[in-house]
């Protein structure tokens, strides 16, 4: 169980780091928001699942999940109205 | 416990070099940008120094509150000069294109006082003893006495209840400060700058249930672990200003004399407890029986959580809220 966690946790880790990368590399707003936000969504993802698999209780695995779900839905709307502000030029 | 050390000294180096950044910026976006990064490393290093409390407190005061209040007030210092305008040309020694250059003289008194404070605080820690637990000993023996079974919380609403009285004094002294600023009276007829859209209007509807949960649940586990009437009114707050942001009925809709009502009742219920505990027969002020002091301490946090959520969210509404005609003229 251990084992997975950790090798869940690295693939985060290297989810995250694609998007970083991305944020510094891509050339304009827009390809920078879908980098951030695709990327280091599921980077989390992959940590909360690691997380989960190795929390004691189910409460605690649940909130962890909650956690994810927010962070998902809060970035994903934030992306939408950045975006939608660099298309209309605002 | 080599790996830990390591992300210590990174935590340490970004937070140097973020402060260092932002005492360089050359533009008042990038600074609020870097100040809000300064908060969140700095909750981090709460988090390695074992004070989630306090951690939490930073990243929603220091890193989220400060942040919207910085953003309003450089909003209202250059109207019009938004983050596209890239071409800023004067000189680096000053944000604030207005203002004149320090002179020599503003240098050396920056540097004196800088300079003599951290020499006092370098002194203050050198005078601290080496180990020891400091007043820890002291709350866990009283713990079981206070009424919660957390011992900052015990700290905060019992031992130490005059400073979270004046705490919300401050914050009462605050939001009379920017209203004076602003020229207003009440909320009422402050707007959102832009027209909100379905889709922002959705998703708070979505997201206010949650946030009311998370305040309820916070203010709950105050009593046991870390969390409390601070987290739970910045939670309130986030959740008052986006209702208002999204247009729906938030404290702007609330009538003058209820808002006020909110917005002191945190520290006239500590006032009333301090008055009726000093004239209380055989008790000294501010100090609760054994018997009641859970119930009070959970009715003084609730009040305050109303109060801090409808301060907090009143200074971000009033500073980013728009200025189209000042009240009293």
């Amino acid at each position: 169980m251990q084992v997975l966690a950790g090798m869940l946790c690295l693939l985060g880790a290297f989810f995250f780091m694609a998007g970083s990368v991305g944020v510094i590399r891509f050339p304009d707003s827009l390809s920078r928001i879908h980098a951030l936000t695709k990327a280091d969504n599921l980077g989390l993802g992959f940590i909360v699942l690691a997380l989960v698999i190795t929390s004691q209780s189910v409460a605690v695995g649940l909130k962890l999940i909650l956690i994810w779900v927010l962070a998902l839905v809060a970035s994903s709307s934030i992306c939408f109205f950045l975006g939608r502000k660099l298309i209309r030029g605002g | 416990m080599n790996l830990i050390l390591l992300f210590d000294v990174f935590l340490i180096a970004a937070l140097l070099l973020v402060s260092w950044r932002l005492l360089g910026a050359s533009d008042l976006f990038q600074a609020t940008v870097l100040f809000i990064s300064f908060g969140l490393f700095l909750s981090l290093a709460w988090i390695r120094l074992g004070a989630p409390d306090i951690a939490l407190a930073e990243a929603a005061v220091g890193a989220g509150l400060a942040g919207v209040l910085l953003f309003g007030t450089f909003k209202g210092l250059e109207p019009g000069a938004d983050r596209e305008n890239d071409s800023f040309t004067s000189e680096p020694c000053r944000l604030d294109p207005i203002s004149p250059c320090p002179g020599k003289i503003h240098l050396l008194l920056a540097f004196t006082c800088v300079g003599s404070l951290t020499t006092l605080l370098v002194l203050a820690v050198l005078d601290l003893p080496a180990t020891g637990d400091g007043l820890t000993p002291m709350v866990s023996q009283f713990l079981e006495r206070s009424g919660v079974e957390h011992p900052v919380t015990a700290v905060l609403l019992n031992f130490r209840f005059y400073d979270t009285w004046l705490e919300l004094g401050v914050l009462v002294a605050a939001v009379l400060g920017i209203l004076c600023v602003r020229n207003r009276f009440d909320l009422r007829e402050l707007k959102v700058l832009q027209a909100p859209d379905v889709m922002l209007r959705r998703l708070v509807m979505g997201l206010a249930p949650t946030m009311a949960l998370v305040v309820v649940y916070l203010l709950w586990l105050g009593d046991h672990a870390p969390g409390g009437a601070f987290q739970a009114g910045v939670v309130l707050a986030a959740m008052l200003v986006l209702l208002w942001f999204s247009g729906h009925a938030s404290i702007t809709g609330l009538s003058r004399m209820l808002w006020l009502f909110c917005l002191i009742a945190g520290f006239a219920v500590m006032l009333l407890v301090a008055v009726v505990s000093a004239l209380w027969p055989e008790m000294r002020p501010l100090e609760f029986p054994e018997e009641w002091s859970a119930m009070i301490i959970l009715g003084v946090e609730v009040v305050a959580t109303l109060s801090i959520g409808v301060a907090l969210s009143s200074l971000a509404i009033l500073s980013l809220g728009a200025v189209d005609d000042p009240g009293g003229s």
